[in-house]
């Protein structure tokens, strides 16, 4: 008799297991039919939406730790430590190099130049306000150029800024140099106020609507203020023309302070683009202090105040073609300066009152992202030679003009190409200068509001 | 006469609370959210978008007037992944408006809701100048995400105006309804495509290339932010011409002609925005995807849709 280990029924159900597991291996792909193939089962989200991406159909990432690796992975475990980098102060790097080539008489102006480098702290201190500190290291020298902190959370859509910085004298103040659209600053802010106008004290600021159109409004007061490019010791930096400074007095009145008000108006002009128009003034009854030597024995052992008044209306039309990646800027600024000097020396000196008047504007297109071009001008009187000479009149006057091209390689490497002639208060013969500017922004970078 | 007028007053004042109900007063950035709010919305809301139509975000300027209508705004919705980052944190820090600051009611950051992709490991400016560290913000071209923005929107609009809950509830349920038939059509329409190749100029798509499989065989931009070099659209070409490629994706304000060794014979460039409202046809947020897919099917030469567009133009 034979045997077989499995019955008819179970050999045949063997068989069949193995065809079907065979099956796929001798398979055809069949052609997607895209009309008929089965729709995709859609999530419902009825209920309020969760966070982390736990709305779509596949597993949520922790993305927020992937992008921040954080001090030894530690971020975002809900404590704080004395090494935990979350609070600390945002950090950035600006290095403005420039390489000059010039007729000018001064070597100083020629050759190759680390013009700064700044080092830039900005933090929030708590839901009230934040402060930030620019130092610079210049002419071998490191300064503060700015340390303040502004209060945001006043009534009334106002706040507070207290410390020493830039101020909100005009459009252009708050802007350090390396952040200009050419290479060097405007004659006349140098010639009137020795650079930007830089204070230690407070100033209010702020905005509203009047009828349709947002206005902002500040209003500075403070001491020891003085044009940045005036160094420590009241000289001025090569290449400016005008020392500006003020005292320090142990017994300071209220004529020896110094208030600023700006006032300014932003409509808009086409889709991605703005008329801003403002004025600005800057006022100090007996702010700039002179040391004399009163009774002519070799030491300086008075003090007297001169007063000083500058104001300033400028114009700036701003458009960006977000959908071409162009942009255009231009703007136009008038000056006008008024000061007292001293002549003489001892108890016998004589105060002469001078008024001087300036211009300036530039105006650039960029044509893509990454390059641009402009021209800038300038002109000014001297604002100690000429006496109460009419606008536009005086014969001591100084002028700059430039032609410059902008490359931004990225958002944080720019170079540019200046050529540009300038004739110094009382000099016969413009001076032309080549420039080539090289900047450089590591670390943090916003985007503030341009107003 | 005081005991007159006093209930009066008091009547007066409750009558004008319950009939002038205002409009939510809702800014938005990108045209797509803004439509979407609209849509949600309805005359229960006013909405400003701060992102022209057409316009790359990351050149908007950020105006005083931008900073008015976010001071009196009840919600704020926007992509966030930084996609707003060249406007939005400035006008933040300036507006002084509690209800739509983080944390407040109002402040609605719609890329909290989605899975983004593309995130870095690492934080490093050699990898590119547009770098974005919380990850590819271009999440709206992918009309899944679209119906997570959608959802979003629902959930602002109840909490900043409960008194219309339902009829936001509602117009977005209707909303919706008609996003999932759309997305099932476009899924099967999207089909033959996958696995073709595109060229990118910048990883704006990356979203939509991931949702209907096609792939990106190289990018214009040697790295996110940066331009071309010679050498480099070389190197495109000579991958496009290995890979097959047939179609380079660009959006409209980069320069057609740094890409024009590139299209030409077998390769067409196709110029989209990266948002809806472009034209009347891409108007609104669906019909916005939906061109983009006729769109593609059409330069790779697949036969039209017959009486799609009328037949969901009359559902919409």
């Amino acid at each position: 008799m034979k045997t077989t280990l499995l019955s008819r029924e179970a050999r045949l159900a063997v068989l069949s297991m193995f065809v079907l597991m065979a099956a796929p291996l001798f398979a055809q792909e069949t052609p997607s039919n895209p009309e008929s193939s089965e729709p995709p089962a859609l999530p419902d989200f009825d209920a309020p939406l969760q966070l982390g991406g736990a709305n779509q159909e596949t597993e949520p990432v922790n993305t927020t730790s992937q992008a921040f690796p954080g001090f030894m992975g530690e971020r975002n475990q809900g404590w704080t430590s004395r090494f935990a980098p979350d609070f600390n102060p945002a950090i950035a790097l600006v290095m403005d190099t420039v390489m000059g080539a010039s007729q000018s008489a001064e070597p100083a102006t020629d050759g190759f130049d680390l013009r700064s480098v700044e080092l830039n702290f900005a933090s929030q201190i708590d839901p009230f306000g934040w402060a930030y500190l620019v130092t610079a290291f210049e002419k071998d020298q490191f300064s503060l150029e700015e340390a303040a902190f502004f209060m945001n959370h006043l009534p009334a859509q106002m706040s507070v800024r207290v410390g020493r910085f830039l101020s909100d004298f005009d459009k252009w103040n708050t802007l350090h140099e390396h952040d200009l659209n050419y290479v060097h600053q405007d004659g006349v802010r140098g010639a009137f106020l020795g650079g930007n106008l830089r204070m230690s004290g407070m100033e209010l600021h702020q905005y509203l609507t009047i009828g349709e159109v947002p206005v902002r409004w500040s209003l500075g007061l403070g001491t020891d203020f003085r044009g940045q490019n005036v160094e420590g010791d009241g000289l001025p930096v090569a290449g400016h023309t005008q020392d500006f400074v003020s005292g320090n007095l142990a017994n300071r009145s209220f004529s020896q302070y110094g208030c600023t008000l700006h006032c300014t108006a932003q409509q808009d002009f086409g889709a991605n683009g703005f008329f801003q128009y403002g004025f600005a003034v800057f006022h100090t009854p007996e702010g700039l202090i002179d040391q004399i030597d009163s009774n002519l024995d070799g030491v300086v052992d008075a003090q007297l105040g001169r007063s000083q008044t500058t104001a300033v209306l400028d114009f700036t039309l701003r458009s960006v073609d977000a959908g071409q990646d162009t942009a255009q800027i231009t703007t136009l600024q008038f000056w006008h300066n008024q000061r007292q000097t001293f002549f003489g020396n001892g108890p016998i000196y004589q105060i002469r009152n001078h008024q001087a008047n300036g211009i300036w504007g530039f105006t650039m297109h960029n044509f893509s992202q990454y390059w641009a071009a402009g021209v800038m001008a300038a002109w000014w009187q001297s604002p100690t030679n000429t006496v109460g000479s009419d606008i536009f009149s005086a014969g001591d006057s100084g002028a700059q003009r430039a032609v410059f091209l902008t490359w931004n390689p990225s958002p944080f490497n720019r170079l540019r190409w200046q050529v540009g002639q300038e004739v110094a208060i009382g000099a016969a013969v413009p001076v032309w200068s080549v420039s080539v500017q090289w900047d450089i922004v590591l670390g943090a970078h916003s985007h503030p509001m341009d107003w | 006469m005081k005991a007159f007028f006093l209930p009066l007053l008091f009547s007066f004042g409750l009558y004008s609370t319950a009939m002038g109900q205002e409009p939510v007063r809702v800014v938005t950035t990108i045209p797509d959210i803004a439509d979407l709010t609209r849509t949600i919305g309805g005359d229960m809301v006013t909405v400003v978008e701060l992102v022209p139509v057409g316009a790359n975000a990351h050149k908007v300027l950020p105006k005083a007037s931008m900073l008015m209508q976010l001071s009196t705004a009840d919600a704020l919705i926007f992509m966030g992944l930084d996609y707003e980052h060249a406007f939005l944190p400035a006008l933040l820090e300036k507006c002084r408006n509690r209800k739509i600051q983080q944390g407040g009611p109002g402040y609605m950051n719609l890329g909290a809701f989605v899975q983004p992709l593309e995130v870095p490991s690492s934080l490093n400016r050699s990898q590119g100048a547009d770098l974005h560290p919380r990850g590819n913000p271009h999440y709206n071209l992918d009309p899944w995400n679209g119906r997570i923005m959608a959802a979003g929107i629902r959930d602002v609009l109840m909490r900043v105006d409960p008194p219309h809950a339902t009829q936001y509830k509602e117009r977005w349920q209707r909303w919706d309804a008609l996003a999932k038939k759309k997305i099932q059509r476009w899924q099967t329409w999207m089909q033959p495509l996958r696995g073709k190749k595109v060229v990118t100029y910048h990883r704006s798509w990356s979203y939509f290339v991931q949702r209907y499989g096609l792939v990106v065989a190289a990018e214009i931009e040697p790295k996110p932010g940066m331009a071309p070099s010679a050498k480099h659209l070389l190197e495109v070409r000579k991958t496009m011409t290995k890979e097959n490629v047939q179609v380079v994706l660009m959006e409209p304000w980069y320069n057609e002609n740094t890409i024009r060794s590139l299209v030409g014979g077998d390769v067409q460039l196709l110029q989209l925005p990266t948002t809806c409202g472009m034209n009347p046809k891409t108007e609104h947020y669906l019909d916005y995807i939906e061109h983009f897919i006729l769109s593609l099917r059409t330069v790779y030469g697949l036969p039209p849709i017959a009486d799609s567009a009328s037949k969901l133009k009359e559902e919409s």
